[in-house]
């Protein structure tokens, strides 16, 4: 038996003195691919920071399994592409490379390892061009795959994404839905994905994380479609 | 052209209010790249004025206890005051916007208020005007001495060290605080880090050069450098050298017209970023595709 990536025992998800999500329990399975679907104001954004460490859990427990290294597995996190400021000169190399902050240590310089990794990720979501452009002047779409990229660049083993479809016409969305597909086919890699229902999504992954009344229920995809 | 010379001399005798000027136009901008990225430029006039309340505080507090007139070692002692009130208010402030209750900006803007009428309060005494001590808190940089020249250069570069070591956490700390949580980074560590460098780079900045162009330094050179940068990386040295720049030029403007040194610095750095962000705009104007 598979132990799981990442397991939620009894969490009260949230912000301090907020609570949003009471007594999660869900077990995040190597290899499996997770859609996280819920009304706005439900609290997609708050269990996919909590899975990725950015949010403390409020009570439970909330355990990662160990890298071969010995840290706990690395999650990488795509977020919506108003988090980062757009008034700052940042070129899309530069987004790209604060995803390998966290494996260099201060004094040190990024090895070839990480430089190769940033090339790896920039060939998979297929921004390779855009080095020099400034992120601020890049399309929604380009913005979107330039986050990815850099949480690729984290050698993630989970990889989060909180609605990197949303305000991208239809085109884009299929572009991204190809993407991330051809991405989960190449590495194999875990994916939780919040979004609003889009029925391609429900093709690419094979749970549903469904968040309905402050509780969160956890389906199959089938199962999710035929209770409508 | 002679007096160009003359004052441009190392044997000058004001030659420290001009290397003082330079070396604190050159490192502020450092620290105000990432005041401006934490969106703290609201912070950056409070705290020059929080510093020069610290050294109001730290004198009336040596006179207070000690019952003799501050000596040559009043620098440091205006220096610690300075900057364990400027560190310590900027980490009670990051603490209490984690509970997050009221508005950041109103906490701010009482702080600003508190250390002005505190510094103001402290200066009505009858003890500070006595000792002459006023010089301090509108920044000694005309009278300042090579021993306290000597202290700016040693803390400025160990404050450039570390900004040069730690750019990364810094940078990552300032411009997204939720990636840096997901890479494992101890934001707290990284917080006190940053804190404690600004409230040490803005102490011994009010000090030399007054709280006016302290916050002068820290920001307008960044914000010159944050519309001409073609990638993040450059507009830390960009802002070092407008601010060094504007240093030297409002040295050798306010020794020819007679002016104030700080207020002719101000001044000129407000009019390049004017002058910067006019270009910028017809630029962007005239680059605009045509439509009809």
């Amino acid at each position: 038996m598979t132990l799981p990536l990442i397991s939620l025992d009894q969490v009260t998800i949230g912000y301090p003195g907020v609570p949003i999500l009471e007594k999660v329990s869900l077990e995040i399975v190597s290899g499996d691919s997770y859609a996280v679907l819920g009304p706005n104001g439900s609290g997609k954004t708050a269990l996919l920071k909590t899975i990725a460490g950015i949010l403390a859990p409020i009570e439970g427990r909330l355990h990662r399994q160990a890298s071969e290294g010995g840290d706990s597995v690395q999650v990488g996190y795509v977020p919506q592409r108003a988090a980062l400021n757009g008034l700052l000169p940042l070129t899309v190399g530069e987004v790209i490379q604060m995803g390998t902050y966290g494996n260099v240590k201060p004094w040190q310089r990024l090895g070839k390892g990480e430089r190769e990794r940033i090339d790896w990720a920039k060939q998979e979501v297929e921004i390779e061009d855009l080095e020099q452009k400034r992120y601020s002047e890049l399309s929604g779409g380009q913005q979107q795959r330039t986050l990815i990229a850099r949480a690729l660049a984290s050698a993630p083993v989970v990889l989060v994404l909180d609605e990197p479809l949303a305000s991208l016409d239809k085109k884009t969305v299929q572009t991204m839905l190809r993407l991330l597909v051809k991405l989960k086919s190449d590495t194999g890699m875990t994916l939780l994905w919040a979004d609003h229902f889009i029925p391609e999504l429900l093709q690419v992954v094979q749970d549903v994380l469904e968040i309905e009344y402050r509780t969160l229920h956890t389906q199959t995809v089938e199962q999710y479609m035929q209770r409508g | 052209m002679e007096e160009l010379f003359t004052i441009l001399h190392p044997s000058y005798v004001l030659r420290n209010a001009l290397y003082g000027g330079m070396v604190t136009g050159l490192v502020l901008p450092l620290i105000g790249v990432f005041m401006y990225c934490r969106r703290m430029v609201f912070l950056g006039v409070t705290l020059p004025q929080l510093s020069t309340g610290g050294i109001a505080a730290a004198v009336f507090w040596h006179l207070t206890y000690h019952q003799q007139e501050p000596n040559h070692s009043d620098f440091l002692l205006a220096l610690l005051g300075s900057t364990i009130v400027t560190t310590g208010t900027l980490l009670l402030l990051a603490a209490l916007e984690r509970r997050g209750h009221e508005m950041v900006e109103s906490r701010i803007g009482t702080v600003y208020v508190f250390a002005g009428a505190v510094t103001i309060l402290l200066l009505a005494s009858e003890r500070i005007p006595e000792v002459g001590i006023v010089t301090l808190l509108r920044g000694q940089i005309i009278t300042i001495s090579d021993m306290d020249m000597a202290i700016l250069l040693v803390a400025y570069t160990g404050i450039v060290l570390l900004i040069t070591l730690f750019r990364r956490e810094l940078l990552l700390v300032s411009v997204d605080r939720d990636l840096a949580l997901s890479l494992g980074k101890r934001l707290w560590v990284w917080d006190i880090i940053l804190y404690g460098l600004v409230g040490f780079a803005i102490s011994l900045g009010v000090l030399m050069v007054g709280p006016l162009l302290t916050f002068a330094f820290l920001l307008l050179p960044t914000m010159m450098a944050i519309q001409l940068a073609k990638r993040f990386f450059l507009v830390p040295f960009l802002g070092g050298m407008f601010g060094l720049g504007i240093a030297l030029i409002g040295f050798i403007v306010s020794f020819f017209m007679d002016w104030p040194t700080g207020a002719t610095d101000s001044l000129l750095a407000c009019l390049l970023l004017g002058v910067i962000t006019l270009g910028q705009w017809l630029r962007r104007l005239v680059s605009r595709p045509i439509t009809r």
